[in-house]
């Protein structure tokens, strides 16, 4: 599902002495399927944007095209439920929204909430449960008994019940231990191969938009100041310094030790895997060359 | 570095929560040095968090003795404890009481019965050391997620403490949030001659630490500095961790074939090795 937005903007209490810019003339393509992801500084307008990908914002000015929905200003809040199940939001620190007595409940409550009768509901709590690592033995277990890990992974599977076509991620691994960081940004990597779900992820982790992201917005100031692919975004490194952005480490370890006179051939490496990649030539060139 | 004398001890300390099989904390002994910067690293679920939380008095013990700054911890000494430990927790929406930023950095301190001259100097003071000092009279639901901590670290440094705990405290902070409330911490430990105990997942900030502490499922399973902590790369994966980014990248060069010097390696020392290689080849 391909999402278009036309000449966004978005006022936040628009009418009012309080009004404020969340977006200015924002124009992008989230391409169907796509692994998007969406860097900025904290305030740059990151969450607005989101939050008008499955219309819990209408824009101020402009259209959004949502597959073959279009919201519009005057759109009104009636018959937008589909949609939003087909656009999952997974906000961030998603643990806070957990409510139910149990596990299972917690998960099944919005297909059951969409209309989807309840053994179908439970079914498909208990697929999303598996999909995230959750096995049978939580489902009975108030979802407060579980770890910060394992509340995050259970409020996810509540959004992956409802079969979104589209995954939006806000900062779903923040808080998070390395292992716990790991095992989710795999989940994600395998629901968007596998199940070729798109996903759009906003992020802080630069190492992330590097090993996953196929395309990237960068926001500042309510507008997108630059798209493009990973290395297209990552080439400029001055550039992302005076945005307030920075590298993923394997590219900031990469300059260091160009600095000492390695000639790394460009690009840049951008994950550490890259990085062992092009160095092993350099220090090694005889047996380095001839096996690669 | 001289090993200084502990300003923090716990000796066998058991934790169990209620309705919990495994107690959060099981017969940990530790000792941490005044004046250090100890980093104290584990999967989420270890037990890192209660151990801070056993020693501000938060949780109750089950088990064992701990003291902080020469006091034993126990209800009798609690409140003396906490004004020579504050704690810096994770979410910088929840430690808010006052209705401007001077109000909650003046708030323990009128806790702690400080008279108001005293107070006002105090306050201006632990604000102008965290950078604050322009945004006193603002609202702190309109500060930014590093400035909140920056706040909330005002508040301790008003009381005059010997320890700042950090509870995961740049984990919701954006990448230069992070940086800042780092930055000051830093300098406030130079300047305050304080002890930092900070629990984190951050492998760079636990680097740059005088000391690592690796906590899992309640036991304290190793302690040392940096290097003898990171070289122990695959241990450290075993226990939901990981390594830091040269020590996986090590790991790699070592498997294409190339010799590094045992031991871990921080950035600029890597560099120097991976240039040595290239140029004496």
């Amino acid at each position: 599902m391909e999402i278009v937005l036309d000449h966004v903007s978005f006022t936040y209490q628009a009418g009012t002495p309080f009004a404020g810019d969340g977006l200015k003339d924002v124009s992008v393509t989230i391409p169907d399927g796509s692994y998007t992801a969406i860097i900025g500084q904290t305030g740059s307008g990151k969450s607005t944007l989101l939050q008008h990908l499955n219309a819990l914002l209408k824009p101020t000015q402009g259209t959004v095209r949502i597959g073959d929905r279009v919201i519009t200003p005057q759109t009104s809040n009636k018959n937008l439920k589909p949609l939003r199940a087909k656009v999952g939001l997974v906000f961030q620190f998603a643990e806070n929204q957990l409510f139910e007595e149990t596990v299972e409940k917690d998960v099944a409550f919005g297909p059951k909430n969409f209309g989807v009768p309840a053994a179908e509901a439970m079914e498909r709590a208990h697929h999303a449960l598996t999909l995230v690592g959750i096995g049978p033995e939580y489902y009975q277990h108030s979802p407060f008994d579980l770890s910060g890990g394992q509340m995050r992974r259970v409020a996810i599977a509540g959004v992956l019940a409802m079969t979104p076509e589209l995954l939006i991620l806000d900062e779903p691994t923040a808080g998070l231990d390395p292992k716990g960081r790991k095992e989710l940004m795999t989940l994600f990597e395998q629901l968007h191969q596998e199940q070729g779900i798109g996903i759009v992820l906003v992020t802080h982790q630069m190492e992330d938009v590097a090993n996953y992201a196929e395309h990237v917005l960068v926001m500042a100031g309510g507008q997108v100041i630059k798209q493009g692919s990973p290395a297209a975004i990552f080439a400029d490194p001055d550039w992302l310094h005076a945005h307030h952005l920075g590298l993923p480490q394997a590219a900031r370890f990469a300059r260091l030790v160009q600095a000492q006179g390695l000639p790394l051939p460009a690009p840049l490496p951008l994950t550490e895997k890259a990085l062992a990649h092009a160095l092993l030539p350099l220090l090694h060139p005889g047996k380095g060359q001839s096996d690669e | 570095m001289t090993e200084e004398a502990p300003i923090i001890t716990m000796e066998n300390v058991t934790v169990r929560y209620a309705e919990q099989e495994q107690p959060a904390l099981d017969g940990i002994s530790l000792t941490i040095p005044a004046h250090s910067w100890t980093a104290l690293i584990g999967h989420n679920g270890s037990g890192k968090s209660t151990l801070i939380k056993a020693l501000d008095g938060l949780v109750t013990i089950d088990g064992g003795t701990m003291t902080v700054a020469g006091l034993t911890v126990n209800e009798e000494n609690i409140w003396q404890i906490r004004r020579r430990l504050g704690v810096v927790f994770q979410n910088p929406e929840n430690q808010f009481v006052g209705a401007t930023v001077a109000d909650d950095v003046a708030f323990g301190l009128e806790n702690a019965q400080v008279p108001r001259p005293a107070m006002v100097d105090r306050v201006a003071a632990a604000l102008e050391q965290v950078g604050m000092t322009a945004y006193a009279e603002r609202e702190p639901a309109h500060l930014s997620g590093g400035q909140k901590q920056r706040v909330a670290i005002a508040g301790i440094l008003a009381l005059a403490p010997d320890i700042i705990a950090l509870d995961e405290a740049t984990s919701m902070l954006d990448p230069e949030g992070r940086a800042s409330v780092l930055r000051t911490i830093r300098t406030l430990k130079a300047q305050e001659n304080l002890t930092i105990l900070s629990v984190t997942h951050d492998l760079e900030e636990a680097a740059a630490a005088d000391h690592v502490i690796v906590i899992d499922n309640g036991h304290l399973v190793a302690s040392g500095t940096p290097p003898e902590i990171f070289a122990q790369g695959a241990a450290l994966i075993d226990m939901g961790l990981s390594v830091p980014f040269t020590e996986q990248l090590k790991t790699d060069l070592e498997a294409g074939g190339i010799t590094l010097p045992a031991g871990y390696l921080n950035e600029e020392e890597m560099a120097a090795q991976l240039w040595k290689l290239y140029s004496t080849m």
